[in-house]
């Protein structure tokens, strides 16, 4: 598995005005990372985002830079054109072109003298689709196909506009793996949009969200989670806690798995995880998702319940919202723990209290293999 | 058939392939314009490229007669600085068939280029290309099949052209008469009535062979290109 700090990071500065018929995108942004997530409901500006990033849009005012390169800025009249930029896209629909073979697609943006095509074939696995037909593939090989192709351009940044959103379950499921080797063993830093929180997670933690054209916060996810703007955007799509586990036995006969939380180099094993019957093998690492307001806090163990997770932790920060509190959770990751502020009052939840994370074993989901073709 | 009638049927081949050829490049171009760009002025060309398919094509010729005749402003420099005639000459046949062909070419491409789908020309600006490559990668093999239907429609024009023809370029047995203008004249003769004939049912099997050759190449087209649309 690659480290964190292999990976290639962008900065990404944004300061754009665009006004349409019935749509003005007023976004202002700063961002660092290898994998941006752009979250935000239909219709908050997220493809338009991506079409201004790739320059297919023009900003009527406002900059735009990529690292230390201007692609965009009005006053100075810079406007890098589309395909002057470098940046690779791969769109909702695959776009692949209809008259071009499999291969044709791959090598249209390829540079001449690179030796990239295997690299990239073995990777997204698609030597068998070589001598397909567009027509012959089905959604996900053509997504998986366009991916290519868009990585054959060498770009200095991809991005992914909600790429997924014509799949079905399982194949989402079955390309995210793909999404991580490109993060990770090519190094090409990526800028994903989607409107499922979950899918992002898996990703990154590091989040600009979006809500009607405008960007009401950019930062990792657990941080800027506690803004009211932000929150009042997630907590009813999707609010999630994302976390990496590894697949320790199976209990057939209780109906439970048993998974360890947390990426093993962090130390501090976390302790057991109980969850629902999973067909990964024993030592396969897998994302598991926990809605936060299926966690409840405990001050000291509790006995004498059927709730078979009693995850001990320390309370990092919690804020006060209209109706409710969000308590984030050390337990070896960062976990988002929502409860009334009532609980909380009664509890003395405050930084540093050492708490105990209740989570039932049927809230915990898998989400998805790490690696491809590691078994659901 | 006669010695005649061969030198016309050669000579209507020659004139639409010519006619072709001169059209080709300038009416792709222009249904591009028209199709993908916006600029000031389009409906005049729009309207100018059209006007030859609701003029009286005796005014086309004559129009092309006072400008490229000997006596005209462009056919005057043509002849005195370059020796080169065009009016009364097969080349003034080719001429008046690709003016009148024209608007069939472009209005083929230009509906044809309105059904490539942008987006595919976005994917390949994303991937580096630059908008010539983007046009003669993705558009114009797309729009393809179009191209072919506005190539054999101008021909088919082009083999049936006759007002403009015989204005700009007379009626000059083996230099300029066509089969449209050979036929008149047989049929303006007595006993021209067999001739005539044998000429007719050639222009309509050449016509005739030419649109199911176009439907069949189209079709094979839209099949290797649509089939993944």
């Amino acid at each position: 598995m690659a480290h964190a700090a292999d990976r290639r990071c962008v900065v990404i500065k944004a300061d754009v005005h665009l006004a349409r018929e019935g749509f003005t995108m007023d976004v202002q942004f700063q961002a660092e990372g290898s994998v941006l997530g752009v979250f935000g409901p239909s219709g908050a500006g997220k493809t338009t985002l991506i079409n201004l990033i790739a320059g297919l849009e023009k900003p009527h005012r406002g900059s735009m830079a990529l690292d230390q390169q201007t692609l965009f800025d009005a006053a100075q009249q810079i406007d890098v054109r589309t395909h002057q930029r470098r940046i690779g896209v791969v769109f909702q629909e695959h776009r692949l072109f209809p008259h071009y073979s499999v291969t044709g697609n791959l090598l249209y943006g390829a540079r001449r003298e690179n030796g990239d095509l295997d690299r990239v074939v073995t990777l997204l696995e698609l030597s068998p689709l070589l001598d397909r037909r567009i027509n012959q593939l089905s959604g996900g090989e053509r997504q998986r196909i366009a991916l290519g192709r868009a990585l054959l351009s060498r770009p200095q940044l991809l991005l992914l506009d909600e790429p997924l959103a014509s799949l079905d379950l399982r194949l989402r499921r079955q390309i995210i793996p793909y999404l991580r080797r490109v993060r990770d063993e090519l190094r090409v830093p990526i800028v994903y949009v989607s409107h499922d929180l979950t899918e992002i997670l898996q990703l990154t933690d590091q989040l600009l969200v979006l809500e009607r054209g405008k960007s009401v916060g950019c930062g990792r996810y657990g941080e800027i989670v506690h803004t009211d703007a932000v929150l009042s955007v997630v907590h009813d799509r999707g609010m999630n806690n994302v976390l990496v586990a590894r697949v320790l036995e199976h209990k057939a006969e209780d109906g439970v798995s048993v998974l360890e939380i947390g990426p093993r180099e962090q130390g501090e094993p976390t302790g057991r995880l109980f969850a629902p019957l999973c067909a990964a093998e024993v030592g396969a690492t897998v994302s598991i998702s926990i809605r936060p307001w299926d966690i409840a806090l405990a001050a000291a163990p509790v006995s004498g319940v059927s709730i078979l997770n009693q995850v001990r932790g320390t309370v990092l920060r919690c804020t006060g919202h209209e109706r409710r509190m969000l308590v984030d959770v050390n337990i070896g990751a960062p976990l988002i723990v929502e409860i009334s502020r009532r609980s909380a009052t009664t509890l003395h939840i405050e930084p540093g209290t050492p708490i105990v994370c209740l989570i039932k074993s049927h809230s915990v989901q898998f989400v998805g293999a790490l690696g491809p073709g590691s078994p659901q | 058939m006669t010695p005649e009638e061969w030198s016309a049927l050669l000579l209507s081949l020659r004139v639409a392939l010519w006619s072709m050829a001169i059209m080709l490049v300038p009416g792709i171009a222009c249904a591009a314009l028209l199709a993908r760009k916006k600029f000031p002025g389009k409906v005049i060309l729009d309207a100018a490229i059209h006007l030859p398919l609701v003029l009286p094509p005796v005014v086309v010729g004559y129009v092309l007669l006072l400008s490229l005749g000997r006596h005209g402003w462009l056919g005057g420099w043509l002849y005195n600085s370059l020796g080169v005639e065009v009016a009364f000459t097969w080349k003034a046949a080719a001429i008046a068939s690709a003016v009148m062909g024209f608007p069939l070419l472009v209005r083929a491409v230009r509906l044809a280029m309105e059904l490539v789908d942008p987006r595919l020309e976005q994917a390949a600006r994303t991937l580096g290309a630059s908008p010539w490559r983007v046009f003669a990668t993705i558009t114009l093999p797309l729009a393809l099949p179009g191209v072919l239907t506005g190539m054999v429609l101008a021909f088919a024009r082009s083999l049936g052209e006759f007002g403009a023809t015989i204005t700009f370029a007379g009626n000059i047995e083996g230099a300029t008469r066509t089969l449209p203008t050979a036929i008149y004249t047989y049929t303006q003769v007595p006993g021209g009535d067999g001739p005539a004939m044998r000429l007719m049912v050639i222009s309509i099997a050449l016509s005739f062979a030419a649109l199911i050759a176009s439907e069949l190449c189209s079709r094979w087209l839209t099949r290797r290109i649509g089939a993944a649309l």
